[in-house]
């Protein structure tokens, strides 16, 4: 379904972790659920709140905020749908921190340099780190319900059906979601290019 | 349907796929997944999660300057907080440290939320718990109860505040309540209590004494040496009658598992 390393969104949740399945079975088996969970997760719900828009500072904090909410709810939620739950956890405490983020003074600096900032070159780029702050830019100022798609199957790499199930939608609606969300992240790179253009002609000048 | 092709292999544009490759290659650090990992075999989930509890957890909004104020120490903190009408209590926390920080414990309280019915596989959870963590001068101290064992010898003094020699006491101090609590779990309360008194005795100042003294307290239970888990709740509650455990200890000898 994914080159990466998820659990079944469905089927029988398997409580060991991938990488010892040689250790003796815990005793208590929703220990070892949720210690598989955050072990085969942790990456992808720490992502998803980057995406999101939650910093990077303060982005471990909130992942321990989604699997503190997984704990609570561990016996509830059906196995199998781990993934899916703790998708929507992230992106329910996403949208608090953001909401948090705003009702702090921003500065005018911040602003210009989210909105304006040209687009890095290609061999500034190659810096991972840098390229990665970019695209959560690039991100972030896509529409909601199409930013949700497009790193799900961009970044996560998850299957349009797994997708589709996660959100609750169409496979149809995932797949003209994903085509949006490609054209609205063409259009900002776009956007972003010609506003390097014109920073580089004003710098000529 | 046939699946279309992922950007990162099929666009012409060297940028776009140097931005995917970031954005796919993105990992956080791991420590605190160490951490987290470590926490719940020290625990349980359902010491953390508790039964009709609500989870605590680190708000966003003070979790910026409560880890600006510990500077370079990096905490991890997992509570459960009993889900009463109003403001919960932190009944469950383990404060997990990176490695090679010097000890400092941290305390999350929690408000409580209310538990929404089952039916979870594809609904969304709900809005996550609005909770205000703090870092806390320190976790108190454990019991000091003596049921079943020579009075404790721990000063009653905070935990924490002192620095703790880090590596590699912490991690022996957590292997040995894993060990603890996996008997527990397996019903073999006597080999717990046993595990217990030797962690007492190796671990006099040990960072988790609190974690060790509620692990107790569940083994006397299990133990069906009901008036000693009394008198070993109270020993606790009376040493620290803030400490964050209390309405989970409370719990423990009250409606004691079977």
């Amino acid at each position: 379904m994914t080159s990466r390393d998820y659990a079944p969104v469905s089927g029988v949740f398997d409580p060991r972790p991938a990488a010892s399945v040689d250790d003796p079975p815990r005793a208590e088996p929703s220990a070892a659920r949720l210690r598989c969970v955050v072990e085969r997760h942790y990456d992808f719900v720490w992502r998803t709140l980057r995406f999101h828009g939650v910093p990077d500072a303060t982005a471990e904090d909130a992942a321990q905020q989604v699997f503190c909410v997984f704990a609570r709810r561990l016996d509830e939620i059906a196995l199998g749908a781990e993934l899916s739950f703790l998708f929507a956890t992230a992106t329910h405490v996403a949208s608090d921190a953001r909401r948090t983020l705003r009702r702090r003074p921003v500065t005018i600096e911040t602003d210009i340099d989210t909105l304006e900032a040209p687009l890095p070159s290609p061999e500034d780029l190659v810096d991972e780190r840098r390229a990665r702050e970019v695209l959560h830019e690039i991100v972030e100022t896509m529409q909601e319900n199409l930013r949700v798609v497009f790193v799900l199957y961009e970044i996560e790499e998850l299957t349009l059906p797994v997708i589709a199930s996660m959100l609750g939608l169409r496979e149809g609606t995932a797949t003209s979601r994903l085509r949006r969300a490609r054209l609205e992240f063409k259009s900002i790179l776009k956007r972003r290019k010609a506003a390097e253009s014109h920073s580089l002609r004003g710098a000529r000048t | 349907m046939s699946r279309p092709h992922r950007l990162l292999d099929a666009s012409d544009s060297e940028i776009e796929r140097l931005l995917l490759r970031a954005g796919r290659a993105g990992a956080p650090p791991g420590a605190q997944k160490r951490a987290l990992v470590a926490a719940t075999a020290v625990l349980g989930a359902s010491m953390i999660a508790g039964t009709g509890v609500a989870a605590g957890n680190a708000a966003l909004s003070a979790k910026v300057g409560s880890f600006a104020a510990l500077g370079s120490l990096k905490w991890l903190a997992l509570a459960g907080a009993v889900g009463a009408a109003g403001v919960g209590t932190v009944v469950g926390a383990v404060a997990i440290q990176h490695a090679a920080t010097p000890m400092v414990s941290t305390t999350v309280r929690t408000s409580a939320t209310s538990v929404r019915p089952a039916s979870i596989a594809r609904s969304a959870p709900p809005p996550p718990t609005q909770a205000t963590a703090r870092p806390v001068e320190a976790v108190p101290a454990s019991a000091t109860s003596s049921v079943q064992t020579p009075p404790h010898t721990a000063s009653g003094s905070p935990i924490g505040l002192a620095p703790v020699p880090t590596t590699p006491s912490f991690s022996d101090e957590l292997a040995t309540l894993d060990r603890a609590r996996a008997a527990i779990d397996v019903r073999e309360p006597a080999r717990a209590l046993s595990i217990l008194e030797g962690y007492r005795s190796r671990f006099p100042n040990g960072a988790m004494r609190p974690e060790a003294a509620m692990l107790r307290i569940e083994a006397l239970e299990k133990a069906g040496d009901h008036p000693a888990a009394i008198r070993a709740a109270d020993a606790f509650l009376e040493s620290d009658p803030a400490t964050p455990y209390a309405a989970r200890v409370r719990s423990l000898v009250e409606s004691p598992n079977p």
